[in-house]
């Protein structure tokens, strides 16, 4: 019956459709109504096209229930279309909606044309189930919970149908297409906003019914049909499904990759079938087991092993016991200290060379800067101490021609004298 | 007459929010029944000395600890200044040689002093005051603060790390062994 259903509003929304309308469109009328819930949103949707009005469905999901309970009601309890009086209606509904809103929907049906009195006069009280009333049976359930994606499917395969069939002509294709390149740009754009949004519910709705690779796959398997019956009057046809199709693709792979990217939406996504499945099948026991220590876990405060051991080892802690080195003694033998008189004895006879004197003007004029300034210290030094040798300054300079000037020496003689000094000699005596 | 299967649920719901309840207050035959199949277990703790027998809502076996994967399971941890002062605490309610039944906020103080070095006012008045109580680990009394419902309850995983945590800060030199109360 839904199958039989679903043709019927196709076909009826199709009659006219006969060519892609690419003229400039006439400005549509806006919807005067606040739907109140997101049935009647849907509803209206879908059956926009075919409504006189929409004051019908504008209300809430609890009167669309009564809505279709009233006509369920008149056809059970009239099944040979004979009239039904309202009160004996009201009394069949009594236990599930109040009166006033059984009246409110049963004078919105009469009005829809969906029930209609038994006798044309005023005070009439029986009524009876109309066509369109019967169909509505058929049709509000399924309209209402269609989803985006499912329309598509059901719009591809009659695409497919109508591409298959003998007698096809090229209009008849050409519309199929377009049909199906609307339904997907507003699918992906209307993705696109709930991304832009950041509508959390409807992404995860929506990227659970969503099904790119089918829908590419149909897709292309559409285009092999109708490239087959046709293969170049539609070619300009399929480009543009072609465009719509990669639109809706990069859509709902923006919105998969969206909804990964968030760790708490992955946890409630991953969780989202495992939930209806329970909700739907689960004993009141299995329910207890599922939520418990998942959402209403509040009360028992953990404590950690972990936080424990460390709580355990700060109050605990004592610094580890550094080793404070003994006084050293000293010993020569294992650490000798150079004695600096006997370096500078080292460095005499090193220029000495054996010999008793030695003039060093040259030694100070050819090596370079600084040796000549710091040997000449030491030396100085050495010679200051009465350690047997002394120094003699001729009076004389040298000079020798180098890169950059001249290079100037003062005339320096070293030499051994008789140690220990008279001076020392003389001190000891005194003492 | 039994009670209502929705009245089972809301007294467990009771339970599962406050953590502990008197015994009294709830049906408890049906309500560990219907724990049980949640993995929970219900402990009766208390009942002498004229104080009234509490009903406290645990785990069968070990304690889960917090999981971030699905199923989740969140858990409200202990914070690490309560729990060093819940250690230094059960360290001297459960101190063989003193034998206490409370403990008093000077002795909690003096105990961290001697410990650690430092004064542990800030982190340690506090815990002992707001969060040990409000987690049902410590019950104030009239002496100071005695050991509460859900420390009474603990499994024994805890009870294992709080003894071993226990026995280190009585290793402790430190430690203020002549402290009685």
């Amino acid at each position: 019956m839904i199958a039989a259903g679903v043709r019927l509003l196709i076909l009826g929304y199709l009659r006219s459709v006969t060519t892609d309308p690419g003229s400039a469109s006439a400005p549509l009328p806006r919807s005067r109504h606040d739907f109140h819930s997101d049935q009647a949103t849907q509803a209206a949707g879908v059956l926009g096209i075919l409504l006189k009005e929409a004051g019908a469905l504008d209300c809430s999901d609890e009167e669309i229930a009564a809505t279709i309970d009233i006509c369920r009601a008149l056809a059970d309890l009239s099944p040979h279309g004979k009239a039904v009086p309202t009160r004996r209606l009201y009394e069949y509904l009594a236990d599930r909606y109040g009166q006033s809103l059984l009246e409110k929907r049963l004078h919105a049906l009469m009005r829809a044309g969906s029930v209609e009195k038994d006798r044309d006069v005023l005070h009439e009280q029986n009524v009876r189930l109309t066509m369109p009333g019967s169909i509505s049976l058929v049709l509000v359930p399924w309209i209402t919970s269609m989803r985006g994606h499912h329309a598509l499917l059901e719009l591809l395969s009659r695409a497919e149908e109508r591409a298959n069939a003998p007698d096809a002509t090229a209009d008849d294709i050409r519309a199929e297409l377009a049909e199906v390149r609307r339904m997907l740009s507003t699918y992906a754009s209307h993705v696109q906003r709930i991304i832009e949004d950041r509508r959390t519910a409807e992404m995860i709705e929506y990227a659970r019914d969503c099904d790119d690779q089918k829908v590419s796959s149909r897709i292309g398997r559409l285009n092999t049909l109708v490239t087959r019956s046709f293969p170049r009057d539609l070619a300009d046809d399929l480009e543009r499904l072609s465009m719509a199709c990669d639109w809706y693709i990069r859509q709902t792979q923006e919105l998969v990759k969206l909804l990964n990217a968030s760790a708490a939406t992955r946890g409630y996504w991953a969780r989202a079938d495992e939930v209806h499945e329970v909700l739907r099948s689960a004993t009141r026991a299995r329910l207890a087991a599922f939520w418990d220590g998942i959402v209403f876990d509040e009360a028992p405060v953990w404590i950690s092993p972990q936080v424990v051991l460390d709580a355990a080892a700060k109050l605990t802690f004592r610094p580890a016991e550094e080793r404070v080195p003994e006084a050293g003694t000293y010993d020569a033998a294992s650490s000798p200290v150079p004695d600096p008189l006997e370096e500078l004895r080292a460095l005499a006879e090193r220029l000495l060379a054996g010999a008793d004197e030695r003039d060093l003007t040259e030694e100070f004029l050819n090596r370079p800067w600084p040796f000549p300034a710091t040997i000449l210290a030491r030396l100085t030094a050495l010679a200051g101490l009465d350690a047997g040798y002394a120094l003699r300054y001729p009076g004389h300079l040298a000079l020798r021609e180098e890169e950059a000037g001249m290079r100037v020496a003062t005339g320096v003689t070293l030499r051994r004298v008789p140690y220990p000094t008279l001076a020392n000699s003389a001190l000891e005596g005194g003492n | 007459m039994s009670p209502s299967a929705g009245a089972v649920a809301l007294s467990l719901a009771r339970l599962r929010q406050a953590a502990w309840l008197p015994a009294s207050d709830l049906p408890l035959a049906q309500a560990e029944e219907r724990a049980a199949l949640a993995g929970r277990q219900i402990v009766l703790v208390g009942g002498e000395n004229e104080k009234p027998a509490l009903a406290v809502l645990s785990w069968q076996g070990t304690d889960p600890a917090e999981s971030s994967r699905p199923p989740r399971l969140p858990r409200r941890a202990l914070s690490r200044n309560a729990t060093k002062t819940l250690v230094v605490v059960h360290a001297l309610l459960s101190d063989p040689k003193a034998s206490r039944a409370a403990v008093t906020q000077p002795q909690v103080l003096a105990a961290i002093l001697l410990l650690s070095s430092r004064s542990g006012e800030s982190w340690a008045i506090p815990s002992l005051h707001l969060e040990l109580p409000h987690a049902g680990l410590l019950t104030p009394c009239r002496e100071g603060w005695a050991c509460g419902p859900a420390m009474s309850a603990w499994d024994r995983p805890t009870r294992d790390v709080m003894a071993h945590a226990t026995q280190q800060l009585r290793g402790h030199p430190s430690w203020p062994e002549t402290q009685h109360g």
